[in-house]
């Protein structure tokens, strides 16, 4: 009995120091790049917090009005919600067809997936400038290929009405190689049993996708909507590379043309490091966090009830 | 100088798409794409033999960093300095220059500072300098650091007595031309109009359209937003307005000069179908034989040599023309070089080190070494005869409109992104160009009074003679 307490307690001694070894720097990191930093963000957003200052007046909720009376936040936030309209049911429907397509290659399986993958590793700085030069409307090979076949021309980025179709035409491109391997990965797990039942009871092609491949996949289709609409929401880089100085050549203001490209995190970066208005910058990240959230959360809500069986 | 053009020329941009998919591929293996320094050797720069004998005695030992945005010919130049007259004056004094791409340098130069980081000096740009005054982190420069009576800035630079600034040199708007698209047309430089509408007319010779209307070849490329703003702002001055009132709480955005002069830029494009935004950016379409003119500013000199070194000798420059046809009252704007700049939140002994470089780099010879480097024109009257700086092609066209050029001072920090949306308005869409002066006007006006301002336009003094 003593010598088994004893034993109990060294292990458990073990066990804790283990787990103290473990997670203490863990939860310290967690808290300090990344607790820290959204807590900081939220206590600047209340400030007009300007970089040089020391001293970081509180000024309440008057930059979350603010943002919600400028109209150039108010754009960025509508060109936003359109670029996650149109990039995430596409990337993600493209992805599923994808993946549904690579499946069935048999030994060309590999190479396909390999060939749609290839943008996800691929610096989007390099690719977003190689798009760019592609949707130059002179030299382009986007118009070579419409003046081939006798279309008309179009001006892509630096049409107003145009523009921020071409950076989610590149955003779809981009990030659809990683959707389909999440899908591919999905449709291993799905039990050859339930094609098997389904054909035996005479489901045609069509019937199989929507009444077992799709319901059977929903766990990976939640995780998909989830990480392409928070992509979408937090999109960057291309817009950056893609819409600075549209007409021209310098490398600043992104967001052309006429704001047409410009989406939250964009205008955040121009407010907070450019124009060093921190506090404002914080209050736009933390509009955005909230969307996020909320976002998420409806989704995460509407796929379980929905699918849920 | 301003940031580098993006555009590519048919030839690179046919290497680029060639190599695309390799780059793409090799970029994905862990590379990421920066700004990549030009590789074109810059003209060679004549450095004089070192002085160390004449130096002041500095008591810090160590190493000064030095920050620079990306200009080759400027960073040979410092080199030059440092290897030939500052490491022989003070062997212990290493000086580590860091070329930055212009994209990143604005931003980092603002965040290190901030935290009160960062190198002990720095080139700085004017767009940024009035940030960094506001929040009090520049030494001024002392009564007897240079001449201040032959300086052109010190107009424009002095604020509560103090001088904040050394510019390097000065650009403004000219017209760069073709030698050979003239010679073949029988035009001579001399022959090109200095009254808008003549020089218009001229460039309106040299388009040419396919049979669906479109422009294959231009009268005069300007396609920049930089040029953009820097003609509106010419324009501006032309008519004798101003961008703000005198104590710079309001902009004049929306007054008929301005809204003149937004009208001319979109007619430029519309009207007179001297360009179009479908060729590629500024320098890139002149240097590739696309339009006979360039509407451009001094800093292009450099990136034309560097990026179509055959073109170097084919081209020259003439003065900007004007609405009139006469400088007055203005030449239009004029934007400085600025110059390198000590910040004062470091030992007071780096800060004097610091300081006797700039004034090594920025006076005697050296300033001459620096005007010929950065193909700029001269901060200082005296050098305006100096055969050194007048023999460089381009600058002469630069320096002879000098004295009627206008300075505003600070460029307020938010209202680039309101002028790019009132220019792609006039320009992309053939909005109102009333309108979009209006609606510039209005935002700024929100700004301007948040801060205070360092406007200097209404220091202009026309030549009298």
């Amino acid at each position: 009995m003593e010598a088994g307490t004893k034993h109990k307690s060294i292990q458990w001694g073990g066990r804790g120091a283990f787990l103290l070894a473990t997670l203490l720097p863990l939860g310290a990191a967690f808290l300090l790049f990344w607790i820290y930093p959204i807590a900081a963000a939220a206590v600047f957003s209340f400030t007009n917090w300007h970089g040089f200052v020391s001293q970081t007046p509180f000024i309440g909720l008057a930059n979350y009005t603010r943002a919600f009376q400028d109209p150039i936040f108010l754009q960025a936030l509508r060109n936003t919600i359109v670029f996650v309209l149109i990039t995430a049911p596409v990337g993600i429907a493209l992805g599923l067809l994808l993946a549904l397509a690579i499946n069935r290659a048999g030994p060309l399986t590999q190479l396909f997936r390999t060939i749609y993958f290839v943008p996800v590793i691929t610096s989007v700085i390099a690719t977003a400038f190689v798009w760019r030069y592609m949707y130059q409307p002179q030299f382009g090979v986007f118009n070579q290929v419409l003046s081939l076949f006798g279309l008309p021309t179009q001006r892509w980025l630096l049409d107003p009405g145009q523009a921020l179709l071409c950076v989610a035409a590149f955003a779809i491109w981009q990030g659809v190689g990683f959707n389909m391997v999440i899908f591919l990965a999905g449709l291993t797990t799905i039990d050859s049993v339930y094609y098997d039942a389904a054909r035996v009871d005479g489901a045609n092609g069509w019937q199989v996708f929507w009444k077992v491949t799709l319901p059977l996949l929903r766990q990976t289709m939640m995780f998909v909507m989830v990480t392409t609409i928070i992509n979408g929401l937090q999109v960057f880089a291309p817009v950056y590379i893609m819409s600075s100085a549209i007409i021209s050549g310098g490398e600043s203001a992104p967001g052309g043309p006429m704001n047409r490209t410009l989406v939250i995190v964009v205008y955040q970066w121009l407010m907070a490091f450019k124009e060093l208005e921190l506090g404002y910058g914080a209050a736009m990240g933390m509009i955005l966090l909230v969307i996020i959230l909320v976002a998420t959360l409806l989704q995460l809500r509407w796929l379980r009830a929905r699918w849920d069986y | 100088m301003k940031p580098r053009q993006r555009s590519l020329n048919r030839r690179e941009f046919l290497k680029a798409m060639g190599l695309g998919g390799a780059a793409a591929v090799l970029a994905s293996c862990g590379g990421t794409a920066t700004t990549q320094a030009p590789t074109q050797p810059p003209p060679p720069i004549a450095v004089p033999p070192t002085a160390a004998q004449s130096a002041k005695t500095l008591t810090y030992k160590g190493t000064l960093d030095l920050w620079d945005w990306e200009f080759p010919v400027r960073q040979k130049v410092y080199q030059d300095f440092i290897d030939n007259k500052w490491t022989p004056a003070y062997p212990d004094i290493k000086v580590n220059m860091q070329a930055l791409p212009w994209g990143d340098m604005e931003t980092k130069i603002l965040t290190v500072a901030s935290a009160k980081n960062g190198p002990p000096m720095s080139n700085v740009f004017f767009f940024w300098r009035y940030e960094l005054e506001r929040a009090g982190v520049l030494n001024p420069f002392p009564e007897d650091f240079t001449d201040w009576n032959d300086r052109i800035s010190s107009t424009f630079v002095r604020d509560d007595g103090k001088i904040r600034a050394i510019p390097s040199g000065w650009f403004m708007d000219m017209i760069y031309y073709n030698k050979e698209m003239l010679d073949k047309a029988g035009i001579k430089p001399a022959d090109i109009p200095t009254k808008m509408d003549d020089f218009i007319k001229m460039a309106q010779q040299f388009i040419q359209k396919d049979n669906d209307g479109k422009l294959t070849a231009l009268g005069c490329i300007m396609n920049d937003y930089w040029q953009h703003e820097y003609l509106w702002c010419d324009l501006i001055y032309e008519q004798g307005g101003w961008m703000y009132n005198e104590d710079g709480t309001k902009s004049l955005w929306d007054e008929e000069p301005a809204i003149n002069a937004l009208q001319f830029i979109q007619d430029w494009y519309h009207k007179y179908q001297l360009d179009s935004v479908d060729f590629p950016a500024g320098y890139t379409s002149f240097g590739n034989g696309s339009a006979p003119f360039f509407f451009g500013s001094g800093w292009n000199t450099a990136w034309i040599y560097n990026d179509f070194p055959d073109f170097k000798d084919k081209f020259d420059t003439v003065p900007a023309p004007t609405l009139s046809g006469k400088p007055t009252p203005s030449w239009g704007l004029f934007c400085p070089e600025e110059g390198l700049q000590v910040f004062n939140y470091f030992s007071a002994d780096m800060q004097e080190a610091c300081a006797e470089f700039v004034k090594g780099i920025t006076t005697g010879d050296s300033e001459v070494d620096l005007v010929v480097g950065n193909i700029c024109a001269p901060d200082s009257r005296k050098l305006f005869e100096d055969t050194r700086i007048t023999s460089v092609p381009t600058v002469k066209a630069m320096m002879d409109t000098m004295p009627w050029r206008v300075h505003p001072g600070e460029r307020p920090i938010e209202a680039e992104k309101l002028w790019r949306t009132m220019f792609d308005s006039v320009i992309l869409t053939k909005g109102d160009a009333k309108a979009a002066a209006q609606e510039a006007a209005k935002a700024i006006n929100i700004e301007l009074p948040k801060k205070k301002r360092y406007f200097t336009e209404r220091n202009y003094q026309p030549p009298t003679a």
